[in-house]
């Protein structure tokens, strides 16, 4: 009975991990199924009116010995309070649940196919949401997947530093808020780079006090926070000490707008880097 | 329960359970029935969130269960009309199995003896949870397993004894 109890399982002509049901599609559906026992359109917390996080198309560029870009992530919300649209987010990073590195893995590849044969250098998990970072000679390559779908997708075209001072940081690529957000949209702020050998984990300060610790692997460091809060500071930990470095970031430019960009190419204002976001699909 | 933090759960019952509930119907439907059962079931859930248990996952194939049941006997209506209207491709596109004796025996059984067999072999629940997912007491269900893994058993020396297809319909 062993036996074919085995080769029923060995039958099993569906792998579950080949599947990537998207949140956002089956929300999307439920928004638009006129059934009577649905809830009222004020008791439903929604995100937009197409039931997907929207992304503007902001970005403009800063000036620091590493490249850096700023840019600004919108995620709609729409009467269901500030915070609801990242509702689960963490400041500090949360254990993945089966299978949600591997859809966001795959979600990402998908809008990313240039990433399908790399490994994330960095898998940043905070509840429900995964942002992975994907780096190679010329490109930093990020996704933030959340439960509905994607949030945000950036493409940096930025050298990596070739070599990071021991226990310390460079910071690679910004991404914050670079105007007010609309009615019923929600920012959030995102920071990556690279750490020194010996650095075990980095926490940001934020302008306000609070702090964000990031996810360190492979030689970087990543995460994000709601909210247009700027970095201030990050905490270095090391196997001996903690150390804080003023980070001195380019300020974002003041409703500044700009079109994706293709990678590779350069800015108006002739800086050598450009965040490249594209709104969810 | 407000309805933030409801959906912070159904975000994390979809991101715990939405593969294996997808998993489940794509197992026995085709993809397009799959995708409406994964609907289907999630608004069920949202709508019954309170009497969703903390072991989501059987009560989550249960509705799963039962949402390919209605599926089916949609797709019955429709062949039937279809019979007098016009021909319509049916949705239940069967699934293939690679191991055609095994295919062939599992065809044989009757689909409750199927759902016995495959609800524990694909999707790996242990007998409890198996016994919840196709409402029955764990005893009954050790019962219909016993009966069910014999009769397999006997379909499989009959199905291996002459040439068989390499891929056969089972699911219908």
């Amino acid at each position: 009975m062993t036996d074919l109890q085995t080769r029923l399982s060995d039958a099993n002509p569906v792998n579950d991990d080949d599947l990537h049901p998207m949140f956002g599609d089956v929300w999307h559906r439920f928004e638009n199924t006129p059934a009577p026992q649905r809830r009222s359109s004020r008791q439903v917390p929604r995100t937009t009116g197409t039931g997907r996080p929207r992304l503007a198309r902001w970005a403009t560029l800063g000036a620091a010995p590493v490249a850096v870009a700023v840019a600004v992530l919108v995620v709609g919300t729409t009467g269901s309070g500030p915070t609801s649209a990242f509702a689960g987010w963490s400041a500090t990073p949360t254990t993945p649940t089966s299978g949600q590195l591997q859809a966001a893995e795959a979600a990402c590849q998908q809008q990313n196919p240039s990433v399908a044969s790399l490994a994330p250098t960095v898998a940043d998990v905070r509840g429900p949401y995964s942002m992975l970072v994907y780096t190679d000679r010329s490109t930093i390559t990020d996704c933030t997947i959340g439960a509905q779908g994607t949030l945000m997708n950036g493409v940096t075209p930025a050298a990596q530093t070739t070599s990071v001072a021991p226990n310390s940081i460079e910071v690679v690529s910004q991404l914050s808020p670079a105007s007010p957000a609309g009615q019923g949209e929600q920012k959030a702020s995102e920071l990556e780079g690279q750490a020194g050998a010996g650095v075990t984990a980095v926490t940001i300060v934020l302008d306000d006090g609070s702090s964000i610790q990031t996810t360190v692997a492979n030689g970087w460091f990543a995460a994000w926070w709601p909210g247009s809060q700027p970095a201030q500071a990050a905490e270095i930990t090391t196997a001996s000490s903690t150390t804080t470095q003023q980070l001195n970031l380019p300020a974002p430019p003041k409703q500044t707008r700009v079109a994706p960009v293709p990678a590779g190419s350069t800015s108006a204002a002739g800086t050598t880097s450009v965040t490249t976001m594209t709104p969810a699909t | 329960m407000g309805d933030d933090e409801r959906r912070v759960r159904m975000e994390a019952l979809f991101a715990a359970h939405a593969r294996a509930v997808l998993g489940y119907a794509r197992r026995r439907a085709s993809a397009a029935t799959a995708d409406d059962v994964l609907s289907d079931v999630f608004m069920v859930a949202w709508r019954r969130l309170d009497d969703v248990p903390v072991d989501a996952r059987p009560w989550l194939l249960a509705c799963a269960r039962s949402a390919l049941a209605n599926h089916r006997r949609a797709d019955r209506r429709r062949l039937r009309l279809s019979e007098r209207v016009t021909t319509i491709t049916p949705r239940q596109a069967p699934i293939a199995l690679r191991d055609g004796p095994l295919a062939v025996a599992l065809a044989t059984l009757s689909e409750r003896d199927r759902e016995v067999l495959l609800v524990t072999a694909w999707e790996g629940l242990s007998g409890e949870r198996a016994a919840a997912v196709l409402g029955c007491s764990p005893e009954a269900f050790r019962v219909r397993s016993h009966r069910a893994r014999k009769r397999l058993a006997s379909a499989l020396q009959a199905a291996e004894r002459p040439a068989t297809p390499t891929t056969m319909e089972v699911l219908q």
